[in-house]
């Protein structure tokens, strides 16, 4: 436990967050690596949350961490170990472990050589207001919305939070990679008379999170919330806000967009690819460039990150690969690389579903009699070859007759399956909103499956 | 330098005027290990330290918290916890205040006989491959997967009262699980629970005395059979759940609605809340009167739970509470802060993450303790009914009052005789009718502390491993195959 932050004796202390500083560590760490192949990754993490509730904030907290994972590859077999002590003997020990279980040669490297040097694009998603961001601004923030709340009789609870993230790789064949990204949150559930209303958005620039309005949206709700009534199980047509959205597209990903649960037969693509999955109108892609996104620009094996099509107007495209699973099945690696501790296989982590034509109001006119719902909650895969989900709605759930809001209704659970229930997707919004890392839009979706009320 | 952390950080809270403060200095060590048709596929070791400081400053909180661990970080990250306190202040309604604790000076180690950490990769994968090998020789298994995962956490604990608590936490777990794929459906066995195994606190002993050797061939031939199994029929009926299945539901029915935070709208834009409000304590029915929940961290008597330990990560010595007394709702699992809110003590129920991360309130170990029957003699009673085995998925409400789970594989009942295998079992209910209609209880021979390693809680959300004691139990009248009807 040496207050030093470098490996090296005599060298300047680390500064994760700044390039010439993180490349130099890692350089300094392949230095001190015996494995004939070596790959270093480091990733600094400097975020801050205030969480209030009651009008008032309860806890508030600051982190910094700093990890330094090491891939060892010796002939054929690869170790691989992770610590956040950068001291001498630390590093040196680390080193060590990894070299030692590459030489067992149990764990094999896959493949057996590491990458070159490699050309990425820029991503611009570094802001330094997002990163300084103070306990005192985000306190402001968050009493703004509650200062509106408690003027309406409301409270609020939420949290506003600001990170600084930093990914860089160096390995033995010349491969350097440094990405600097910062985020910001703001999130807030309104309550009325026990009556919710939810908000929540996201951005890596915070003087462009939209605070005011987003929280004055879920006051608005839980005020209309009230005097709800209560609904038969069955099937609705559906309206399915950003969030709800974003649900569904993140368990797509998770059960078939990785080549790890292609190759083991458990994804919804296996022998699909060029047939029809799914609705016309549906198009997914991972793309870590978009404009709104929050894409880094390369993986965590330092591959760059390739725009790919997973399913283009219903019809399945493709899957995402790391090194490992392209070296099975004779392809490329799309950039799609989890951290070595996950393993999952690679995944894609930047979704985004094409927008269409329409907008919620236009939504609301069309529906005779649905569900306008604002978010789901602790939804689980029930089939996974079915794509079958199961969840609730929550915080902001509406009974929608002849083309208007009419009244809150309780919350429902659903079991659906996610591609029978976008292949009944008749309007899709022009506008996609980020929900964390995804780019949703809003879907109107017919005969969607609720099994039960809930509610006291 | 541990020493001195923790010195810099509580003298420099004291002149900084807090009204309380505490420091946790952890070290975790982890090791992760997945094996796959053979093929290792992972075998992961990291280790992460660092401190974190916590600060109540004229009744509001500030917390921060550093991978760095010089003298001199000391300083910044305290001066940091009480600048967040401060800015705290801005917007406080009220003055948090904490229940009154006695001091400790402790230290406490789970007692293992094997270290895991001594083992050698060679050995414990020598294991892996036996089981996975079994899996794989079944005809008709496509994934046959093996994990073991490890963690051993040291953690000193001080505080501005005198406390000076030192632990050294160890957990272990491995579990083999059988994936068989068919005409397009997905059925999987897992032994002995499913998502990675069973896992408890204790020494790479536990590994070696699960049986996933022995269970290898069963749980592979029952994966492949669930293909030519008959859909599980739906209907009301008797269902019989195993003491896995019910571990999880006792965590999401039990665990959550009883944390006291969630209760006072800590979580509500998260977790959620609970139907469990405090005018309900002391007097609500929340299932027969078969039913006894306890949580209990306490090392004497619920030994090799996920969430045993000697003090909470507060001080608070560990605790064994009533949560349901003959089908009561009688307690909360709570903090020194929530407890005083509700003129209590706290129920010893703080737990972090990490380091990095602040304590909350969360599950111990919760138990559905034993009754006196048994699987066979719950088998013979039942006329029509389901025996379901072995979580496949869970989801409740954020008020924890519906629910619906399902199984890996279920058998039918009729009778008082196991008929048939059936696949794809649901069930759905409501919390206190659930557990209202509690007819019968296995004994102690054939209760068990399961792990629940992944639940989730608090913003930034925080993983915490905890322990759910259970025996096979059986219920009336519950809802069956909702999820798969059309």
């Amino acid at each position: 436990m040496s207050p030093s932050e470098s490996p090296m004796a005599g060298k300047r202390e680390l500064d994760a967050h700044r390039k010439e500083s993180a490349i130099e560590f890692l350089e300094d760490v392949l230095s001190l690596s015996e494995a004939a192949q070596t790959e270093v990754l480091l990733e600094a993490d400097q975020g801050a949350l205030t969480r209030f509730a009651g009008n008032q904030i309860h806890q508030n907290m600051c982190s910094n961490d700093c990890r330094l994972t090491i891939r060892a590859i010796e002939g054929e077999g690869a170790g691989h170990t992770s610590t956040n002590r950068f001291d001498s003997d630390s590093v040196k020990q680390a080193l060590e472990w990894a070299r030692q279980a590459a030489r067992s040669g149990r764990v094999p490297a896959r493949p057996a050589d590491l990458p070159g040097s490699q050309q990425y694009a820029q991503i611009k998603n570094h802001f330094e207001k997002t990163a300084r961001l103070s306990p005192d601004e985000r306190a402001e923030m968050a009493l703004r919305v509650i200062k509106k709340a408690s003027a309406a009789g409301a409270e609020a609870a939420g949290a506003v939070s600001n990170s600084q993230e930093t990914i860089a790789i160096a390995n033995s064949s010349g491969l350097r990679a440094f990405h600097s990204f910062t985020n910001s949150n703001f999130t807030a559930t309104i309550s009325a008379d026990g009556f919710t209303g939810w908000c929540d958005c996201t951005s890596a620039d915070v003087t462009t999170l939209d605070v005011d309005e987003r929280g004055k949206r879920a006051l608005e709700r839980a005020l209309a919330a009230r005097n709800t009534r209560k609904l038969e199980p069955g099937r609705y047509t559906v309206i399915l806000e950003e969030a709800a959205v974003k649900e569904f597209l993140d368990f797509l990903a998770w059960l078939g967009f990785g080549a790890q649960a292609f190759e083991e037969g458990r994804s919804f693509m296996c022998g699909k690819i060029g047939t029809r999955i799914t609705g016309e109108n549906i198009t997914i892609v991972d793309d870590a460039f978009h404009e709104e996104g929050s894409g880094i620009p390369f993986d965590f094996e330092g591959v760059p990150r390739q725009r790919v099509v997973l399913i283009e107007n219903g019809i399945a495209r493709a899957v995402v690969h790391d090194r490992a699973s392209a070296s099975r099945t004779g392809t490329s690696s799309t950039g799609h690389a989890l951290p070595l501790e996950f393993t999952y296989g690679p995944l894609p982590l930047n979704l985004v579903m094409k927008a269409g034509d329409s907008d919620l109001e236009q939504m609301i006119r069309s529906v005779d009699r649905g569900l306008l719902i604002t978010r789901f909650w602790y939804c689980r895969v029930v089939d996974p070859a079915r794509t079958l989900l199961t969840g609730q709605t929550r915080d902001g759930t509406f009974l929608v007759e002849n083309g208007e809001i009419a009244c809150g209704v309780n919350d429902m659970r659903f079991n659906e399956s996610v591609l029978e229930a976008f292949a009944r997707a008749d309007m899709i919004s022009r506008s996609l909103r980020r929900v964390n890392s995804t780019l949703a839009p809003i879907m109107k979706i017919s005969d969607f499956r609720f099994t039960e009320t809930v509610g006291e | 330098m541990t020493e001195s952390i923790q010195h810099i950080a509580m003298n420099k809270a004291r002149l900084a005027g807090a009204d309380y403060a505490d420091v946790r200095i952890v070290d975790l060590l982890k090791e992760s290990i997945l094996v796959k048709n053979g093929r290792v596929e992972s075998a992961h070791r990291s280790q992460s330290s660092g401190f974190g400081v916590r600060v109540l400053l004229r009744g509001a909180w500030g917390f921060s918290s550093s991978n760095r661990m010089s003298a001199a970080d000391a300083v910044r990250v305290t001066e940091e916890a009480v600048a967040i306190a401060h800015a705290s202040q801005k917007a406080q309604r009220k003055r948090i205040e904490l229940s009154p604790a006695e001091s400790a000076k402790d230290f406490w180690a789970t007692p293992v006989k094997i270290d895991p950490f001594t083992v050698s990769l060679e050995q414990k994968l020598a294991l892996l491959d036996q089981a996975v090998s079994l899996l794989k020789s079944v005809q008709g298994v496509n994934l046959a997967e093996g994990s073991m995962n490890f963690w051993k956490r040291k953690q000193l604990f001080a505080n501005t009262e005198g406390s000076l608590i030192e632990q050294e936490i160890i957990h272990s777990g491995a579990g083999v699980s059988a994936t068989s794929i068919r005409d397009g459906e997905i059925q999987v066995r897992s032994y002995p629970n499913s998502f990675r195994g069973q896992y408890r606190s204790g020494g790479y002993e536990l590994v070696e005395e699960m049986g996933m050797v022995e269970n290898a061939e069963r749980i592979g031939s029952e994966a492949v059979a669930l293909h030519s199994a008959r859909q599980c029929p739906s209907g009301v009926m008797t269902v019989i759940l195993d003491g896995s299945q019910l571990g999880l539901q006792i965590h999401e029915s039990c665990g959550h609605p009883t944390e006291l935070d969630r209760v006072l709208g800590s979580e509500i834009n998260f977790a959620g809340t609970s139907f469990l409000t405090t005018d309900k304590l002391g007097h609500f029915r929340y299932g027969s009167e078969l039913v006894n929940l306890v949580a209990d961290a306490t090392p004497a008597t619920s030994p090799g739970g996920l969430g045993t330990f000697a003090y909470d990560d507060e001080g608070i010595p560990a605790r064994r509470v009533y949560l349901v007394r003959d089908g009561i709702f009688s307690d909360y699992l709570s903090s020194r802060e929530t407890a005083r809110e509700i003129g209590s003590r706290s129920t010893g129920a703080m737990r972090a993450m990490s380091w990095s991360t602040i304590p909350l309130v969360r599950m111990t170990n919760v138990n559905l303790l034993p009754g006196d029957s048994s699987l066979d003699e719950m088998i013979a009673a039942t006329d029509e009914g389901l025996f379901m085995s072995t979580n496949r998925s869970w989801s409740i409400d954020d008020k924890r009052l519906h629910f619906q789970f399902g199984t890996e594989i279920g058998w039918l009942i009729k009778n008082g005789k196991v008929v048939e295998m059936v696949k794809n079992p649901t069930y759905s209910g409501t919390t206190p009718s659930f557990w209202g209609s509690c007819t019968a209880i296995a004994g102690p021979k054939e209760w068990t502390i399961w792990g629940t390693p992944n639940c989730g809680k608090g913003q930034p959300q925080q993983i915490i491993s905890t322990g759910h004691g259970a025996s096979p139990a059986r219920f009336d009248n519950v809802s069956v195959g909702v999820a798969y009807g059309r």
